[in-house]
């Protein structure tokens, strides 16, 4: 080994180097953060103002939960909020009041308070897509009421309430997608200028001293502001016109009897048709698959005829269901199909025409809806033991 | 005379200029917001265009077997005129250093390590890059196929786990922008990565094979490359569908939204990884370049002293180049094509052109002399 | 922060002039001398918050002098 001053000269160099690449300038220790859970925004009392709620998880009091006799009354979680102008903003004042920092790459829900969506949410989402720990996959919510009491609500089986309310999309996703919504999809809605988002919407139920979280329903988007909701039947409409339907049943009603039918499958095709002026006719051919789960009366009638019945009635109740949503969107005047976005894609050259006037376009819009309907199965059984 | 020493395989050759083109995936925010969901029409037409380019630069060596760019430069315009080129070519390929380290540092700065100063981290980078230039081309290139397999397997990685948010319809509508966005994107495309290959005629002379069998590699490292950026920017539309053209880093929040066998998710560290990687490979192969072409420039036996100072020069410089992100991404878009193309396309088309003139008036002196006789 | 660029420049000069100095190649001290120089000068400069002109950007503007930009 060479003696001098080159070699000593470059092992202290190595050595810097050495404690200058372990990144201790951004050391993250768990003790250090507090975990944000879900992110809740409100409309404050004072004009001009937002309340800005966050779930913050305790990670102590979630992970050793095998002690027998002992009874843990602390709540696994805790809410902080804090008032500014913006989000931006109150997520400083939240980080000079505590003594942890706020970690908000885990963060799973953004919730907004109903009067805040009225307001419009434009400026959050351009807040929310620069902020560099939120991710796109969040869920979107809107709140009936306000955000805070949702993110207060503790609930029975959940220690955070944050992660039941991402199962409680994730069981509601089993039945359709639209009760999903990400921050990707609804900003996806938002650039697009003739299109609107609807997100689903989650109240905060007291019943005598319980509370419990219900998801009912969809808020209507259009151009950031909320201007209307869809209710829980319109919302079915919703999810059969895109098709996007993977279980769940169907009450068909034929007068006097009745029956439950479960959907197995669903597929939806949207065709754009245009009349010899340009102007737009939107068909869409609607194919569901059900399962007969229950038959309610149809005493002495046999099978084929029942089943015959059945397909006919199911088509009407779709249809009805889907047109009454459309309707709704009519009246709302709020393109939430995508059938602007659709002629957009296939017909571009077609679309620039209507571009700026899809606003008057929309509200008398034409739909001619084509509903094929097939009866796969009967369950266990095919005769009822009423018949007898 | 050589001033380096080792001779590297074809395959080697071959698979560093993928690696080099594939570094620049990252940079892929610069002309997404042009062209948007078409964006991948434009970079397949740039690829494509740029298969003459890489004809004429296997030509350009094979015209002068042995030698690399700056000797090639000396050769075909004279000692005087030849070195004014190849300063010209030094300048560029410094500069492109420093535009690397530059991109580099942004993106650990804004990713990973967001308190560190960008200074810090461009220093340990070069440094980096300065022990593997010191040992010469055959370390510099020794791990590019290595790199390419790991990029190509978190590649595919990504691919599946963003299978559950694929929507064709991202694609859609096809050809709706105007025609000088598709021009322009063309443009960018075919200067920023594929035409800064021309750096690897500095190291045609070191490959392990007849110079006549050059083009191959070329073209198949072109196609290599390019194929891979490609199904990067497939991927990132795929996902992101109209929201493409908004974030600064679309690949970064791509791989964000995937999740594998739902549990595995928030893998933007590996995007991370894999974009250091490739990105040293991309830097420390320029560095390297540039401290041969300004030896051989300045006619010296050997460039390893240089190393440290000059190391020093380009984190300085890459600082000063672009104080803002915002000036880097304008001219990215708009002068530095036109810059680009006069340096990758415009100089060695000259040399070349050059060249046979000078060897037809050879050839017409010759036959003149035949004839006197 | 300046403390330390100077000891960066010092170790520089410690790990390459004896190996300089001994091969006598005078070109080679020159473009080593002018490396050193200017990379020093800038940081230290860049160190003092002063803006250094960038030679890119002044491209930038010549080719959009000339009206040579998308």
């Amino acid at each position: 080994m060479k003696t001098g001053l080159r070699p000593a000269a470059a092992a202290a160099a190595t050595a810097l180097l050495l404690l200058i690449s372990s990144g201790c300038y951004d050391i993250v220790e768990l003790d250090t953060i507090s975990i944000v859970t879900g992110v809740g925004i409100d409309r404050d009392e004072k004009p001009g103002l937002i309340r800005l709620t966050v779930q913050v998880g305790k990670a102590e009091t979630v992970g050793g939960g095998g002690e027998t006799g002992k009874e843990i009354s602390e709540k696994a979680y805790l809410v902080l909020d804090a008032t500014d102008r913006s989000i931006v903003g109150a997520l400083d004042s939240l980080r000079q009041d505590n003594s942890r920092t706020l970690f908000l790459h885990h963060n799973q829900l953004i919730i907004f308070g109903e009067s805040h969506a009225k307001d419009g949410i434009a400026d959050d989402i351009d807040a929310l897509m620069r902020y560099h720990q939120s991710h796109m996959n969040v869920y979107m919510l809107v709140a009936e009421g306000n955000a805070r009491e949702v993110l207060d609500t503790e609930m029975e089986l959940e220690k955070i309430p944050s992660v039941g309310i991402d199962r409680m999309i994730k069981n509601k996703m089993e039945i359709s997608k639209v009760y999903s919504v990400s921050l990707l999809e609804l900003v996806s809605k938002l650039i697009d200028k003739s299109s609107a988002a609807a997100v689903p919407i989650i109240k905060s139920i007291k019943e005598k001293d319980l509370s419990r979280l219900s998801m009912q329903g969809l808020a209507v988007f259009k151009n950031g502001r909320m201007v209307g909701k869809l209710s829980e039947n319109q919302t079915n409409g919703y999810a059969w016109m895109l098709g996007e339907i993977k279980s769940g049943s169907l009450k068909v009603n034929t007068g006097k009897d009745s029956a439950e039918l479960n959907i197995s499958a669903c597929e939806s095709k949207v065709k754009a048709v245009f009349d010899k002026n340009g102007m737009p006719k939107i068909q869409v051919d609607i194919n569901g698959r059900f399962i007969v789960e229950q038959l309610i009366g149809f005493e002495g009638q046999p099978l084929e005829e029942v089943i015959g019945l059945l397909n006919k009635v199911a088509a009407d109740t779709v249809k009805q269901v889907v047109l009454s949503c459309f309707k709704q969107t009519q009246r709302l005047n709020a393109d939430i199909f995508g059938f602007g976005f659709h002629i957009h894609k296939y017909h571009s050259r077609k679309w620039k025409a209507l571009e700026g006037r899809w606003e008057q376009i929309y509200p008398s819009l034409e739909l001619a809806l084509n509903i094929q309907t097939e009866i796969l199965d009967t369950g266990k059984i095919s005769i009822s033991p009423k018949t007898a | 005379m050589t001033i380096e020493h080792s001779k590297i395989s074809a395959g080697q050759f071959m698979f560093s200029i993928a690696c080099f083109l594939h570094s620049s995936s990252l940079l892929t925010s610069f002309f997404v917001p042009i062209t948007k969901q078409d964006s991948w029409i434009a970079h397949t037409i740039a690829m494509i265009l740029c298969i003459p380019l890489m004809i004429l630069y296997a030509q350009l060596a094979k015209s002068h077997p042995g030698l690399n760019l700056i000797q090639i430069n000396e050769a075909v315009f004279g000692k005087v005129f030849g070195k004014i080129i190849s300063l010209f070519y030094v300048w560029f390929f410094f500069t492109l250093v420093s535009l690397n380290m530059r991109d580099l540092g942004n993106f650990v700065s804004k990713t990973t390590m967001i308190k560190t100063p960008m200074p810090i981290i461009i220093i340990l980078f070069i440094l980096l890059c300065v022990w593997s230039a010191y040992y010469g081309l055959e370390v510099v290139t020794r791990y590019s196929t290595v790199f390419l397999i790991i990029s190509a397997v978190i590649l595919l990685i990504s691919i599946i786990a963003i299978t559950g948010l694929i929507n064709p319809e991202n694609f859609l509508p096809v050809f709706d922008l105007p025609i000088k966005n598709y021009i322009q994107v063309t443009h960018i495309c075919s200067t920023i990565p594929f035409g800064e290959t021309v750096i690897f005629l500095m190291i045609t002379p070191y490959v392990d094979k007849s110079q006549k069998k050059l083009l191959r590699y070329f073209v198949g490292g072109l196609l290599i490359g390019g194929i891979l950026i490609l199904l990067v920017m497939l991927r990132d539309i795929a996902v992101l569908g109209n929201t493409i053209g908004y974030f600064s880093l679309p690949s970064f929040e791509a791989f964000r939204l995937g999740i594998l066998f739902q549990t595995i998710s928030h893998m933007e560290i590996m995007f991370s990884i894999l974009l250091i990687i490739l990105l040293y490979f991309k830097i420390s192969f320029l560095f390297y370049a540039s401290m041969l072409s300004l030896s051989q420039t300045l006619e010296l036996k050997t460039y390893r002293p240089l190393l440290l100072p000059c190391a020093a020069f380009v984190a300085v410089y890459s600082i000063i180049n672009y104080q803002n992100i915002l000036i880097q991404i304008k001219a990215a878009q708009e002068t530095i094509p036109f810059l680009w193309f006069t340096l990758e396309i415009l100089l060695p088309a000259l040399t070349l052109a050059v060249h046979y003139i000078k060897k037809s008036a050879a050839k017409k002196g010759n036959g003149k002399e035949a004839a006197l006789r | 922060m300046i403390v330390v660029i100077l000891l960066a420049f010092a170790a520089m000069l410690v790990l390459n002039l004896p190996s300089l100095i001994k091969n006598r190649d005078f070109k080679l001290i020159a473009v080593y001398c002018l490396f050193y120089a200017a990379s020093l000068l800038f940081s230290l400069l860049l160190a003092f918050n002063v803006k250094v002109p960038s030679p890119i950007i002044f491209v930038d503007n010549l080719f959009r002098a000339i009206r040579l930009s998308h």
